[in-house]
């Protein structure tokens, strides 16, 4: 098939094979603002090897994320189609997918077809509107293939409901692919006037090809999930590691705030269990750090568990298989009640509150429905106690904050980090939008963790591009890089993703623009504190 | 007694009318019949204290040991004044809004008019004069303008929102995309449907008195002779009624479900509640899902648990 310009494709061109379905033009991308304006530098999404085109399907964008290797013969590719099929049912059916079954049916059936939710989708935008990325394009397309296939409508009917995707291999593979180019923010389904989501549609896709296939990105599940249930977590760490990283932590403590600090670890009976992402203890030690130091201040009964499993708060299976995702949050709650305490409080993360706070909410039943919050009350609650002696001079500098998807429009908690970054950072400022309106990071729904082939260079050239934006567009009047400025992204996928997008932009160098967690910003402004906790060079 | 020809006109109104009460029903019930499903709500979500910006009880400190202050009136006022006033739409796709808005209010005006055609015909039964006359009474006066005024409201706004609709539908390059015959279809079907009224209106029942009497004529099975025009917008509209149900159109009844069961559905789950009940029950069905790390045929509550790793048992030998 001859290559389509991008205005003509339609949710039948999916199942057709060519060569590669749509080309990202750099030059039609979302424009961004000064510095970054004027130059296409930062608007080429890596090409693949031809020898990674030719092994895996490739032909939707040219990018990479699941990397479905193409099928060695017809009876593989049937049988692909087959399984498919076998999965969208079980989609449907109550016992198979009690989980979902209400929203997704609602989805799939009433869709007004407005388009009014384009408009929210930050990929969608920052594209310059490629249709394939189009919230509704992957819903519309799996809706035809449940008519069309599924509920076996006459040719009449086919025509009349418009059903004109034809399910084939190309079709399946693309639409695996496709399924990774939402992050799952939402944003969409907060827009829909009837209520449609979207975002939902692609989760439930991810779980067709999770749960029945067994494909899906690898740094979700093989590495990411199965990892994080054999190993302890899904960055490999085991728990010796841990311990002493622990030990690490506590030398760095001291040798910051002059003062040695014993960090609680399987401490049966505490009030809290605190449970921090992995990664955070491997790339950004310091937040775990800054908690430690601010519970010590604080007087808290608290604990961290070495526990497999227990000592990273991640669970990737909120994205894309609802076994995986019960596999983990019910390990984290049958820790907390080993450990016999009172509450877990989850640390800086997004998707580990969405997931253990309120989605695990109807999984955790009888004495596994352990009380869990977010840390953000929390932390406002020591900051307003006077416990800690803070001086926000200490943080006299722009200061902008990112609010996490998951946290924030999935969760309604908006206002505590807000409150207490009023308090210690002078300098603050809103991006806009924000709170539950919001834009992703670019890194959500595993992407962030996502290092595969081009797959970083696509996210940080499309899905991040709208925070990018955000994020300059906050510090314009400070935009020189001898002004240092801080991003709060009290989230470690999303710190992830700033440190991958900043690289990529030359932010630090261009703009001065860094990124940190809300407690570091905390302990920066303790008096006590001979440096600077922060890094302000 | 009624001709064989016009008895079938009114038992296919009837029924027609029945069809629609019962295929909504249905739609509701099975709706809200589905099981319970995971917590997936966003924000704002109107009967939170901090609704305003976006807050929820989860941003209150051990907020399991606080009294929960749900104000679902809020919720209500929300949807009504969706219902009423499109202000998602206004708020977010002013240009889409502009057609549409006057598009459904059409069809409240419609169904509005026939709900006081049928009042009308009841009050003639019952002895009311539903005139301008003044030996009507207010009661019978205020029925016979009402409908009046919607039966007209409703037919020329109804005509020309559907043209809007059409056009948009058939030019905005976004909605094309996304349309279909059944769309098209569905414009013209609508604009006939309004149309016919509007003809029986300016035409030959210029005070509506004619279809009260053919409704009066429903409710009591007698004969009544009736203008063409007047057959034909009846059985469009009662065709339209049907039509409906196999459409995307049932939003109208079903988005108010899963407004308050999914979008603003943050009720905790608490031992021993009734929620928790639904959920084990849910937890303790079988699972036949079959990707390499999921045991097929165990329980929700056994795969949840069971390692990933252990090799998968054939359940079908």
């Amino acid at each position: 098939m001859k290559q389509k310009t991008e205005e003509k494709i339609t949710t039948a061109d999916l199942g057709k094979p060519c060569e590669q379905l749509v080309n990202i033009n750099g030059r039609s991308l979302m424009a961004l603002p000064p510095p970054y304006d004027g130059t296409d530098k930062y608007s080429t999404v890596a090409q693949l090897k031809e020898d990674q085109k030719k092994r895996y399907e490739a032909s939707l964008d040219g990018v990479l994320a699941v990397s479905i290797p193409k099928p060695a013969s017809p009876a593989e590719e049937k049988a692909l189609v087959d399984k498919f099929l076998s999965g969208l049912s079980k989609l449907l059916d109550k016992s198979d997918n009690w989980t979902f079954l209400q929203p997704l049916k609602f989805s799939l059936d009433y869709c007004a077809r407005c388009q009014t939710c384009n408009e929210a989708c930050p990929i969608f935008i920052s594209s310059g509107r490629q249709e394939i990325y189009r919230p509704t394009y992957r819903a519309e397309v799996l809706r035809q293939i449940i008519d069309k296939y599924l509920h076996g409508q006459s040719k009449f009917s086919n025509w009349f409901l418009g059903n004109n995707v034809e399910l084939n291999w190309t079709t399946i593979a693309r639409l695996a692919e496709l399924s990774y180019r939402c992050t799952i923010c939402r944003r969409c389904a907060q827009t829909c006037p009837v209520g449609i989501d979207n975002g939902l549609i692609t989760h439930e896709l991810r779980k067709v090809f999770s749960q029945e296939l067994g494909i899906a990105a690898k740094e979700l599940h093989e590495s990411g999930t199965m990892l994080h249930l054999k190993a302890g977590s899904s960055t490999g760490m085991k728990p010796s590691a841990f311990l002493d990283i622990k030990k690490f932590m506590e030398e760095e403590i001291e040798e910051k705030i002059g003062k040695k600090i014993e960090i609680p670890v399987d401490k049966k009976g505490a009030d809290i269990l605190l449970i921090h992402n992995a990664g955070e203890y491997l790339s950004w030690p310091e937040n775990p750090a800054a908690f430690a130091i601010i519970f010590d201040a604080a007087g808290l009964s608290w604990t961290l568990s070495s526990e497999l499993v227990g000592y990273d708060g991640v669970n990737y299976g909120v994205w894309y298989d609802d076994f995986q995702f019960s596999r983990v949050a019910i390990k984290h709650a049958q820790i907390a009640k080993e450990l016999k305490v009172n509450r877990i409080v989850v640390g800086e993360c997004g998707h580990a509150h969405k997931a253990l706070i309120v989605i695990a909410d109807r999984v955790l039943t009888g004495d596994l429905n352990i009380p869990r919050e977010s840390c953000m009350p929390l932390l406002e609650e020591i900051v307003n106690s006077g416990k800690l002696k803070l001086n926000p001079m200490k943080n006299n500098f722009p200061v902008t904050l990112h609010d996490p998807c998951n946290m924030v429009r999935l969760m309604g908690v908006v206002a505590p980090q807000r409150r207490i970054l009023r308090k210690i950072a002078p300098q603050f400022r809103e991006m806009t939008p924000h709170g539950v309106e919001n834009y992703c990071c670019g890194g959500g729904s595993g992407f962030a963790i996502m290092q595969s082939l081009n797959f970083p260079s696509w996210r940080s050239v499309i899905s991040g591009r709208m925070k990018l934006k955000q994020v300059v567009n906050a510090f314009q009047d400070c935009i020189s890089p001898d002004i240092k400025k801080f991003i709060c992204a009290p989230c470690s996928n999303c710190k992830g993703q700033f440190r991958d997008l900043l690289n990529y932009y030359d932010a630090g160098a261009k703009c001065g623009i860094d990124y940190t967690g809300l407690v570091d910003l905390i302990v920066n402004a303790m008096v006590d504190l001979k440096e600077p906790f922060l890094d302000l060079g | 007694m009624s001709t064989p020809a016009v008895m079938v006109l009114q038992i296919f109104i009837i029924v027609s009318y029945l069809y629609i009460v019962c295929a909504y029903s249905y739609r509701l019930i099975k709706y809200i019949r589905m099981p319970v499903h995971l917590r997936w709500e966003i924000y704002p979500v109107p009967h939170e204290k901090g609704s305003k910006y976006g807050g929820s009880y989860l941003e209150e400190l051990e907020w399991w040991k606080k009294t929960r202050t749900k104000n679902t009136a809020k919720d209500i006022f929300y949807i009504i004044k969706d219902y009423l006033f499109f202000i998602q739409y206004y708020a977010r796709n002013r240009k889409y809004w502009s057609t549409l808005y006057p598009w459904h209010i059409s069809f409240y005006l419609i169904v509005a008019f026939h709900v006081f055609v049928a009042f009308g015909a009841l009050g003639l039964i019952f002895g009311l004069d539903v005139s301008t006359a003044s030996s009507a009474n207010a009661g019978g006066q205020a029925l016979y303008y009402i409908a009046l005024g919607l039966g007209i409201g409703g037919f020329i706004i109804g005509c020309l929102a559907s043209i809007g609709m059409l056009i948009n539908r058939a030019t905005d390059p976004d909605l094309k995309k996304f349309a279909n015959p059944r769309l098209y279809f569905s414009y013209v079907f609508y604009f006939a449907v309004f149309l016919s009224g509007l003809v029986v209106w300016a035409v030959y029942d210029p005070t509506f008195a004619d279809y009260r009497e053919f409704y009066k004529s429903v409710a009591t099975l007698h004969n009544i002779n009736l203008a063409a025009p007047l057959i034909i917008h009846a059985v469009l509209f009662a065709l339209f009624l049907v039509y409906m149900t196999f459409t995307k159109a049932s939003h109208y009844v079903t988005k108010f479900v899963i407004f308050f069961a999914t979008r603003w559905n943050d009720i905790p789950n608490t031992r021993g509640s009734k929620l928790e009940q639904r959920i084990q029950e849910r937890l303790g069905h079988a699972v036949n899902w079959s990707a390499p790390h999921i045991q097929t045929g165990e329980k929700w509550s056994e795969v949840a648990v069971e390692s990933p790793f252990i090799e998968k048992k054939d359940k079908k030998k």
